[in-house]
């Protein structure tokens, strides 16, 4: 993602570079006209209000890939429960406002923007939760123990009667705005205010991202990624780089999971299966790792790709392959086969692509300097060259 | 001249295997000096000690009059110790820079928050890190390649940069494993002047070093592993006629003498 | 079976134990004592086939110390594979009994070990080699797992193959209660599945232990370089280490469909998650270890029912995960494949 990455003689990059912050007023500009293009039939089967809900589910997956990018791309952790802070954020929106019915438990009930900050919050502190005690575990473990945990999280919302078990929580409001003279209100009849709802949302989570990369954080990062050891033995601190990565990575899945207690104003813990988890991790690592472009077009592949073709077949079966299940066996073949002929994914950042296709001295898998202890419990992995 | 770093009777066991043994070294502020062994002593073990990849099974570390035993490899580096890798460790797929770079950060402060909101230390810090990793590329003599990735450089050239960054962390005292190796003669020698340079920059340095004349003619003090034990220290001259040194190293195969011709010289 | 001496150790079904003092946020805990029985019955029963399973992924581990993420499609492919061949293809659905059973149960025990070894072979010549031969960094094979394993699950739930719903599993082997023990029922696909898992540990322990390719593989885990220095084809012997943890993933798959009836596309994934769970537990690339964490977490598990309720049941499985991987994550016994 490194905008100083090779002297590119890119003439176009290095145009779009210069611009800016105007480069983000060009792109909200564009973002903002996109449904005015779907109505004009630009893209294919994608109109009408089923193409603004699309677009919708499009936004918010696009928090959710750019912040797991920032964790598995910028940081190298592999995170296969993602979700779970996803889940949480919708929670705490729920808990947090007049959800439910009379007797259904609430932490308080404040007006539904009020709730935000509070989502993001407590997806932040899951993140911090969860990686203290796991961080220093190796990679392969780590991506099992956050697998566990978002089942954990799940399994216990689904038996905690606090929450209503599996009968969820509906009834959700709305937000709405009522000053200055603005009345919104967000809701069925105004389903494009929710896309203008996550222009903002999206813009803010990459300029986060690009200043983060840009920067000491980005470069430590880097450093963690291409050589623990090197990296520590340089002065960085790894574990807290990334702790720091799992908290920044959470923040926008809280956001997301704000914006999706609103709009579909139910949620139950079937709405987070496990399968949504690796269903980003396909968005990121397909879309390209470590590049803020990838992360957007995976959500898009994710999200868009199966609708299309669902419209194109018009709803049944091609060749009996059911296209709502059949996508996800299609996207596990896509990962196999990008981390074999395209490490890093398509818009993979250059760099990125290159330190997946090698693994670095401590990385590669059949070596003869791995051992389950000293990578698993220390936070110091032995050198390798330990007795000379 | 005052001693920078103690190591106390350090032991170091790995299960059976006792690689270090009530090793005791006092290495003085401002000076240059050799470790040397025939392979298999210790040397490194003795630097992942010092820098806290190790935690010593037995005895202590201490710097500048405070104990730094059992520390972690980036505390050490925050307290002003810094280490260079036997096979090279540089970050492959970061430019010279960057790698430099990563290395002068160690002395930034900007984390998250500071970068988020582009304050004004992350804007200082950008600016001086820049400067700085360029003074010190061009330092080691490779200027030139700052944009190029650390993996396209040459040997020498790599050897070269990941000096410079180690020397982007400001250490007070610097470690050296094996930055001659693999070089040819004239690599060797602008090697051997560039560690002149960081010394006479009042760097104390500490280097593991195979290369007999490299380290003889580097070292104001130089001492002896074999076996994980300290079997000489003091004066280069002294020390290479030391008849257990001479036997170290003859028994190894590896030559020692300054006359003797032997394999490993 | 003399229960009646064993009458003092484990407490008549009866006995409901109110033990107030036992407090779990504030909630009085209600633990029924007399569900100690038959709960380490199912913790055994349960925990063969964890252990079974847990052999695929720390067989894998050892020798390549990665995590064999695809095992549960291969887990479930075997059974899968029986299912079509005993029960679509030559109809043997009706129960059967004496020899002919005989018979029968060995050859699907047999045929869902071979089809999940061939799928085991398979997933590593078309998601590992080609990666390993490029030498690919460590996420890259995590990555390319997860995609191999839901694609195989994926598929299976399409329409063509088992569709989204269970499927009943061949019946040549009706139920029946075989006898009782500490209060609970013992049927005999029960005691089959723990005799058979005890069997194949049995086995599995003196190939490693005893036999060249074992020595090869043993080898491998314990130093790659050096292995290949002495000879040891590394290709073959990884390809034999997924063959053999294949099998037993199938086998074990086979006994889960008999004891539960049934086949589904998802059957590997819990299942595959938990054995991963008890091969930690155990010790990661410990075969022994596998067998302890799988006994060890079946009896955590259920007999955590005796005080909370079962529904918490993968709440609790997945807890021990968590804990130990972050407390102990070498597991009881390490990681040293061999006993």
């Amino acid at each position: 993602m490194s905008t100083r990455e090779n002297n590119s003689s890119n003439f176009i990059v290095a145009g779009w570079e210069k611009l800016g912050f105007v480069r983000y007023l060009i792109a909200a500009a564009f973002m903002w006209s996109i449904p005015i293009l779907m109505d004009k039939d630009i893209f294919p089967v994608l109109n009408g209000s089923k193409g603004i809900n699309i677009l919708f589910i499009t936004g918010y997956w696009i928090l959710l890939s750019l912040g797991l990018s920032v964790v598995v791309g910028l940081a190298g952790l592999l995170d296969l429960g993602y979700i779970a802070f996803f889940m949480l954020g919708a929670y705490t929106t729920a808990l947090m406002t007049a959800s439910g019915g009379p007797d259904q438990f609430h932490i308080v009930t404040w007006p539904t923007w009020a709730a935000l900050p509070f989502a993001i919050l407590v997806a932040m502190s899951a993140g911090l939760l969860i990686g203290a005690p796991t961080l220093r575990l190796r990679g392969d473990y780590l991506a099992i123990v956050t697998l566990g945990f978002h089942e954990i999280v799940r399994q216990s919302a689904l038996n905690l009667a606090i929450v209503n078990q599996s009968r969820g929580i509906a009834g959700i409001p709305n937000p709405s705005i009522h000053m200055l003279g603005i009345n919104l209100d967000f809701g069925l009849e105004n389903e494009l205010y929710w896309w203008y709802l996550l222009i903002p949302a999206i813009l803010a989570a990459v300029i986060m991202i690009k200043r983060l990369d840009n920067s000491r954080v980005g470069r430590y990062w880097t450093a963690i990624r291409e050589d623990e050891v090197a990296a520590a033995a340089m002065g960085v601190p790894v574990v807290k780089m990334k702790l720091w990565a799992f908290v920044i990575g959470a923040s926008t899945s809280g956001v997301a999971g704000w914006i999706y207690a609103v709009n579909i104003s139910y949620i139950a813990p079937n709405s987070f299966p496990l399968l949504q988890s690796i269903l980003v991790l396909c968005a990121v690592v397909i879309g390209g790792l470590g590049s803020i472009a990838g992360a957007v077009l995976g959500a898009v592949l994710i999200t868009t790709l199966p609708e299309v073709v669902r419209e194109l077949s018009n709803g049944k079966e091609i060749l009996g392959f059911d296209p709502e299940t059949g996508r996800i066996a299609i996207f596990g073949l896509a990962l196999i086969i990008v981390m074999i002929y395209r490490p890093g994914g398509l818009l993979a950042a250059k760099r990125r692509r290159t330190e997946l296709s090698e693994a670095g001295a401590a990385d590669a898998v059949v070596t003869s300097d791995t051992t389950v202890v000293d990578e698993v419990i220390d936070e110091r992995p032995a050198g390798e060259d330990e007795v000379h | 001249m005052a001693a920078i770093i103690k190591i106390d009777a350090v032991t170091m066991q790995f299960g059976g295997l006792r690689a270090l043994s009530d090793v005791n070294i006092e290495i003085n502020e401002g000076e240059i000096f050799g470790l040397i062994g025939p392979n298999g002593a210790g040397k490194t073990t003795l630097f992942n000690c010092v820098t806290g990849v190790y935690e010593p099974t037995g005895g202590s570390v201490s710097f500048m009059g405070s104990s730094i035993t059992g520390k972690r490899p980036d505390q050490i580096v925050d307290i002003g110790i810094c280490r260079t890798f036997q096979q090279i460790r540089l970050f492959p797929n970061m430019t010279a820079m960057e790698n430099v770079l990563v290395g002068a950060d160690a002395r930034h402060k900007t984390s998250v928050p500071g970068a988020l909101f582009r304050s004004r230390r992350f804007k200082q810090e950008e600016v001086d890190g820049e400067a700085k990793a360029l003074e010190l590329l061009d330092y080691c003599g490779i200027k030139r390649f700052a944009n190029d990735l650390g993996k396209n450089l040459s040997y020498g050239d790599q050897r070269r940069l990941e000096i410079a960054r180690a020397l982007g962390t400001a250490p007070k005292l610097l470690l050296l494993d094996e930055p001659a190796a693999g070089m040819n003669p004239a690599e060797k020698n602008s090697l051997r002047d560039l560690v002149r340079k960081i010394r006479d920059g009042g760097i104390t340095v500490l280097l593991i070093e195979h290369d007999m004349k490299v380290v003889m003619g580097l070292s104001d003090r130089v001492a002896v592993l074999d076996h994980g034990e300290l079997i000489a220290y003091g004066q280069p001259e002294d020390v290479q006629k030391d008849p257990r040194v001479v036997e170290a190293y003859l028994g190894a195969g590896a030559g020692g003498n300054a006359g003797a011709k032997t394999e490993g010289a | 079976m003399p229960l009646g001496a064993l009458g003092f150790i484990v407490p008549p079904a009866e006995s409901r134990v109110h033990v107030s003092d036992l407090n779990l946020w504030g909630r009085r805990l209600d633990c029924n004592f007399g569900l100690v029985g038959p709960t380490f019955v199912t913790g055994i029963i349960l925990g063969s086939i964890y252990a079974l399973i847990a052999l695929g992924y720390t067989m894998v581990y050892g020798v390549l110390k990665l995590i064999n993420f695809a095992h549960d499609a291969v887990f479930a492919v075997g059974a899968v594979g029986v299912f079509y061949i005993f029960g679509e293809w030559f109809g043997i659905t009706e129960p059967m009994s004496g020899p002919g059973l005989l018979f029968v149960l060995l050859a699907s025990l047999l045929v869902g070990g071979i089809v999940s070894a061939l799928g085991a072979a398979l997933l590593e010549r078309a998601a590992y080699r080609p990666l390993r031969k490029r030498g690919a960094a460590r996420l890259s094979f995590l990555i390319s797992a997860i995609g191999a394993s839901f694609f195989v699950t994926y598929m299976m739930q399409q329409g063509f193959l088992l569709g989204p719903g269970k499927r009943g599993f061949p019946g040549f082997m009706a139920t029946q209660p075989a006898f009782r023990l500490f209060d609970s029922t013992v049927t005999n696909t029960k005691f089959l599945t723990v005799i058979a898992a005890l069997l194949c540990f049995v086995v599995l322990d003196r190939f490693v232990n005893q036999t060249k390719t074992g020595r090869s593989i043993r080898a491998l885990s314990e130093d790659i370089v050096a292995s290949q220095l002495m000879g040891v084809n590394i290709d073959r012997v990884i390809l034999t280490t997924f063959l053999i943890g294949g099998f037993f993933g199938g086998v074990a798959g086979t006994l889960y469909s008999l004891q539960f009836g049934f086949v589904v596309w998802n059957m590997g994934f819990i299942q595959g998650l938990k054995a991963f769970t008890a091969a930690v537990l155990g010790g990661i690339g410990n075969i022994r270890g596998a067998m302890i964490g799988g006994i060890m977490l079946g009896l955590i598990e259920n007999m955590s029912t005796i005080c909370i309720g079962a529904e918490w049941k993968n709440v609790i499985a997945f807890s021990v995960l968590v804990l130990v991987l972050i407390l102990r994550p070498t597991g009881l016994l390490g990681e040293r494949i061999g006993g």
